[in-house]
């Protein structure tokens, strides 16, 4: 009898703690999966551009980089664009310093734009009016340079 | 004293640098934070090629240890695990633990906060997940002073009184919705941030971004 009972309690614990992790993984359902801020989360593969404008300000910062660009619309708008890249180490490994790109230089960007709509996008390279390239080491496809040279 | 802040500051006794220097600290935190976010540290460990990744690294990975060991801590709360050990010797066993990850989360916590002061108080999901914070130690609180204070009466029961499990459950939930806001802290820039605007009145006032001149 006594056993029995403890078997019971065991089985009840069982399920109880099984209950428990799944309204936890419920609760985390929300939470996007991947290292750090996933690619697709904020930024759609299907929306690629390509920017050229004039920097107006190079923020080196973890955990994300942001470069910002004054681009020239058709309709001879201004919009400031805001890039995405790595954290600081990797734009430094890359080739891109406080100095490399003064405010004022122009650039061209290729970019995925964010889902949000906002003048936001992640960068794949900067492209110098020379022809060359800096990739920008952060979540965007090819941003590390392996596959897009 | 109030006749100070009545706005004739020429007529007041105190000398208009003590009124200035009052006026401005009890300002705002927005000051502050601008303040702090200008000081050669914060800068440094924002810019920073590998310590800020190391913090931020410690702060997610101490997750393991504070809430792991809070969340067995709260299970024996509600008698859902060890019901056969007093719930004295589990706190006693694991609270050192909790303890010391609490530190580390806090240390960690604060220095990236440190790292960029005025991006986290103008954050939306920094914003929620402090007052989750204090939400939760306000739990602790309760369930130390109104069911704990009884402990003796209750401590060997593999099923404790419905105000332990109630706070432990409590704590369970809180500790899941703070991990989840602290994971939406840096989305908040791919959705809206302060320095572009004009945004949705709403969202101004909730991340206390200052529209117009000031």
């Amino acid at each position: 009898m006594n056993l029995k009972h403890k078997e019971g309690c065991q089985m009840r614990m069982t399920i109880a703690i099984i209950g428990m992790a799944i309204v936890a993984g419920l609760l985390l359902v929300p939470v996007p999966v991947s290292a750090h801020h996933a690619f697709s989360a904020a930024f759609d593969e299907n929306k690629p551009i390509n920017l050229q404008g004039k920097v107006t300000k190079v923020e080196l910062v973890n955990p994300h980089s942001w470069l910002w660009i004054d681009v020239t619309g058709a309709d001879g708008k201004v919009t400031n664009w805001g890039v995405e890249g790595g954290p600081p180490v990797n734009l430094f490994r890359n080739g891109i310093t406080k100095t490399s790109l003064p405010v004022g230089s122009e650039i061209k960007v290729f970019a995925y734009q964010a889902k949000s709509g906002e003048s936001k996008c992640v960068g794949v390279f900067v492209e110098y009016l020379d022809g060359k390239k800096v990739f920008m080491g952060g979540s965007a496809p090819g941003a590390n340079g392996q596959s897009n040279k | 004293m109030a006749a100070v802040y009545n706005g004739f500051r020429g007529r007041t006794c105190v000398p208009e640098s003590v009124i200035d220097r009052r006026y401005r600290t009890g300002m705002s935190l927005l000051r502050f934070c601008e303040w702090l976010a200008a000081t050669p540290g914060s800068i440094a460990l924002h810019e920073s090629r590998y310590l800020y990744l190391v913090v931020l690294s410690v702060h997610v990975l101490t997750l393991c240890l504070f809430v792991g060991t809070a969340a067995i801590l709260d299970l024996r709360l509600m008698g859902l695990t060890m019901q056969g050990v007093r719930f004295s010797e589990v706190m006693e066993r694991l609270l050192p633990w909790t303890a010391a990850g609490f530190l580390l989360m806090i240390v960690s916590g604060s220095l990236l906060f440190y790292a960029a002061p005025l991006l986290r108080y103008q954050n939306i999901f920094f914003r929620a997940k402090m007052v989750v914070l204090v939400l939760s130690a306000v739990n602790v609180w309760i369930f130390h002073s109104t069911v704990d204070r009884r402990r003796s009466e209750w401590d060997s029961d593999p099923v404790p009184p419905r105000g332990a499990r109630f706070g432990g459950g409590v704590a369970l939930v809180l500790w899941a919705v703070l991990i989840v806001l602290g994971r939406m802290i840096p989305y908040q820039v791919y959705w809206f941030d302060c320095n572009k605007q004009p945004q949705p009145a709403i969202l101004n006032l909730l991340a206390g971004c200052i529209t117009g001149s000031r």
